[in-house]
Parts: C-alpha cells; sequence; structure tokens
C-alpha cells in the first residue's frame, strides 16, 4: 500500500469513527422526582437531568418527552407507565420518610404537626397529584388532621422542591417535605418528626422509558449505576434509606 | 377462670372479634354476627390507619413471648392463637384501609432490649399494648362518625379488653372494674411510636 493510500484509509476510518461516536456518546436523559436534584448529579454527572413533579414527569412521557430514564418518588407514576407499556418494569431504588419543616428558629412556634390545629399559620403543601402531597395528606388522614388543610393559609405547591425553597426562604411556616429536602436545606429550616406509625412508605421507582430512539443500553447503565455499591452510597450520604439488595 | 381454646380465638378473630366482658372471661358467642362493612367518614380512617399498626406491634408481641421460658402449654396455645386472631383484626382493618392498607414491611417493631428476658417483663409489655389498644378503640367508639365504623372499633375493643384481662390473671394483677380512660390517636402514637422504626431510618 502506498503512503498516499494509507493515509487515505486512516482517514476515512477516523471519518468513520467521528460519524459513528454520536449515537453512541450522546448524553441521555434522564427525568427524576425533584427531591433526586442533588443526589443524582453526584452519583453521574453525564446525563441530561429534567427535575420535577413525579406527576408532571409522567405526563411528559406520555405526550412522547424524550425520555431515556424515568424515576419516581412514589410507585404509582413509574407503574402507570409500565401499565401503558411506556417503561420497562420499575424497580425500586430508595425510600424516603416525610417531615415537617418550618424555617430556622421556628418563629411561629410549632411545636408538633399536632401544633397545626390551632389554625392560621402559612403552610406549604404539594398538590394532591405529586407524591409529596399525596404522602401528605395521607399521613394527615391517618393522624386526623385534615383540618388542618382548611384552618391554615395553605399554598399549594407543585413539588418538594418548591415547598422547601418558600419555608427555607421564610415564605412559609411550615411544609411538609422529604427528610432528604430537609436536610438540602438544614442551615436555613428546623425539622419536626412525623409520628412514625403515620408513615406511609415512600418507595422511589424507576423504569427504562420505551419510545423510538431510546439508548436503552445507557439507561440500563444509569439504573445499574444508581443501585451499585458506589450510587447507593451517594443515596445514603443525601439522607434516603435504601432497599435490601436484589 | 374460664379456659380459652384455640378454636375460639380463631373464630373471634376471623369475625373482627368479640366477647362478653368480664375479668378472663373471654366468650365467642356473639362474634358470629356479621357486622356491617365501615363507612369511614372524613378522619375516621385515622382510627383504622393508627389500629392496624398496634395490633401488628401487638402481633409481633405474642409472638415473641412465645420464647420466653417458663410458659405452660395452655398459655402457649393461648398465646399462639391470639397471635393467629391479631392477624385477622388486621386483615379486618385493612379491608376498610383499602388503598392505605399498612403492611408489616412498612415500618419494624423494636420492642426494648430485654423485654422478654422473663416473663414478668413480657407480660407487663403485654398488658401495656393491649391497654394502648383497648383505650385508643374505646376513643374510636366515641368519636368515629360513621356508625358501622363505631361498631368495628367497639368489638375490637372488647376483644382486646379481655386479652388484656388474660394477660392481668397471668401477671397476678387483680381486674380492675370499669372501663380504661379513652386516649386519642394523638397521645397513643406518642406511646406506641416507642416500639416502631421507620425501615432503613434506624
Amino acid at each position: 500500500m502506498s503512503m498516499t493510500k494509507r493515509h487515505l484509509s486512516i482517514a476515512l476510518l477516523a471519518v468513520l469513527a467521528i460519524l459513528a461516536a454520536p449515537a453512541g456518546a450522546q448524553a441521555i436523559t434522564v427525568y427524576a422526582a425533584a427531591s433526586l436534584r442533588d443526589a443524582f448529579p453526584k452519583i453521574d454527572a453525564g446525563p441530561t437531568y429534567s427535575f420535577l413533579g413525579s406527576n408532571q414527569l409522567q405526563a411528559q412521557i406520555e405526550r412522547g418527552a424524550p425520555a431515556d430514564v424515568f424515576a419516581s418518588a412514589s410507585p404509582n407514576e413509574a407503574g402507570a407507565l409500565f401499565r401503558e407499556g411506556l417503561c420497562t418494569r420499575p424497580v425500586t431504588f430508595a425510600t424516603n420518610v416525610v417531615v415537617l419543616i418550618t424555617p430556622k428558629g421556628n418563629p411561629s412556634g410549632i411545636r408538633s404537626v399536632y401544633t397545626l390545629r390551632t389554625g392560621s399559620r402559612r403552610l406549604s403543601v404539594g398538590t394532591a397529584g405529586v407524591p409529596i402531597g399525596a404522602y401528605t395528606r395521607q399521613i394527615l388522614a391517618r393522624l386526623r388532621l385534615s383540618s388542618i388543610l382548611r384552618s391554615n393559609r395553605v399554598s399549594l405547591d407543585p413539588n418538594v422542591a418548591a415547598i422547601t425553597a418558600k419555608v427555607a426562604l421564610g415564605s412559609a411556616d411550615a411544609g411538609f417535605v422529604y427528610v432528604t429536602d430537609a436536610q438540602s436545606v438544614a442551615a436555613r429550616t428546623d425539622v419536626i418528626a412525623l409520628p412514625k406509625w403515620s408513615q406511609p412508605p415512600v418507595r422511589y421507582q424507576m423504569c427504562v422509558v420505551r419510545r423510538a430512539g431510546v439508548d436503552t443500553a445507557a439507561a440500563n447503565a444509569f439504573i445499574n449505576k444508581v443501585r451499585a455499591t458506589n450510587g447507593r452510597r451517594v443515596l445514603r450520604t443525601y439522607g434516603f434509606g435504601l432497599p435490601p439488595r436484589s | 377462670m374460664e379456659k380459652v381454646d384455640r378454636a375460639q380465638f380463631l373464630r373471634l378473630g376471623a369475625v373482627g372479634a368479640l366477647g362478653a366482658a368480664g375479668a378472663g372471661l373471654i366468650a365467642a358467642g356473639p362474634a358470629v354476627a356479621a357486622l356491617p362493612a365501615p363507612t369511614p367518614i372524613g378522619d375516621d380512617i385515622g382510627f383504622f390507619g393508627f389500629a392496624v399498626v398496634a395490633e401488628l406491634t401487638s402481633r409481633r408481641w405474642y409472638q415473641e413471648t412465645l420464647r420466653v421460658k417458663g410458659l405452660g402449654r395452655s398459655v402457649r396455645s393461648t398465646l399462639s392463637a391470639a397471635g393467629e386472631a391479631k392477624g385477622a383484626h388486621v386483615r379486618r382493618l385493612n379491608d376498610v384501609l383499602r388503598d392505605g392498607a399498612v403492611q408489616p414491611s412498612d415500618f419494624a417493631v423494636d420492642f426494648p432490649k430485654g423485654s422478654f428476658d422473663t416473663r414478668a417483663r413480657a407480660l407487663a409489655l403485654g398488658r401495656q399494648l393491649e391497654g394502648l389498644l383497648v383505650s385508643t378503640y374505646l376513643y374510636g367508639t366515641a368519636y368515629a362518625q360513621d356508625s358501622s365504623s363505631r361498631l368495628l372499633l367497639g368489638r375490637l375493643q372488647i376483644f382486646d379488653g379481655q386479652l388484656l384481662a388474660w394477660l392481668g390473671s397471668l401477671a397476678g394483677v387483680s381486674p380492675v372494674p370499669g372501663l380504661p380512660d379513652p386516649i386519642d390517636t394523638e397521645a397513643g402514637g406518642t406511646l406506641l411510636d416507642r416500639y416502631l422504626t421507620t425501615p432503613s431510618f434506624r
């Protein structure tokens, strides 16, 4: 082979390699519950993330949004997509608990969740459709405190990040969030534990989205990364509970 | 004291439980009466949510107590039957909770260290748990808005009241006449939480 031909061959291979590269190297898109906004990028900085309320993300995927992985804060959303044939069978990868947070120093003097019976406080609560809102309502029903949603000035927020921010900024006297969110604003909020007996099981599930063009291999690799030793360590660091290894 | 056999306990538990009150007397007769399905109104559901967690905790106590040394065969048989009846209570309560049903895996029961080292310690804990159940059932019976909910809570209260009396007799405690003090789920929850942990958040 002459020198020119060899150079041409090498150049051709290089061009082919460049053309082939984007499909494999393109970042996958992960749609994840807002409460995972700190932990997931620490587990894998590669994907493009979209953090919102799980119900909002579910609706977007149902409309054909280009997600590769979906991680929800309750089994309902991922389970619904699975039943619709829009994602693989979901796997549980983390757990959480719900707490009540107040601005630092607890200026409105909330001693326990039962204090909210006295009313007239600014309370930030998730909408009924978002997991944190559903869990909150379930807890309040168990505690026989549903009436506090009427006796206080309640703002309904679309996801847990919005509730956390509102309380941390002092725009609300209290809000129901996950303990992991409380941990992320520990310098600006105080935590009030809710009775353990009233806690519903908060389970996070994720799945690979089924749509044309999904990068299944990379999506599965991401899920495996989250469930592997390092992923579990990061989740634990951020305050999440962990299911037994499967 | 009338002897309670396994069949009686199971029959009681299977129908939601009822017996005639009385120190140590556990009767099965009226228990077979069918109950209307509870249709909780408003926060009535809270009584059932509390009760199912407390019954699961109590069931665990009956299971653990079987390991205690020095208990006779008939006592063990009754403990075992009572544990199974508790399981029936849980199913009955979870039927009311439907989508909000509580599973044993939703929380972990952690009794204080040494609770089952001696018969006396075990019985003290058992009486505390049954006392908690009886008092919160009594509160629910008084304050639940739905009449069929009140009926089920009342029947469970009577059944557990008999167990409380039986445990008292085992512990050598004289029966106390009259009803115990009712306690709401706020106070009851504080007591129950001593024995619970959330899985993964120990």
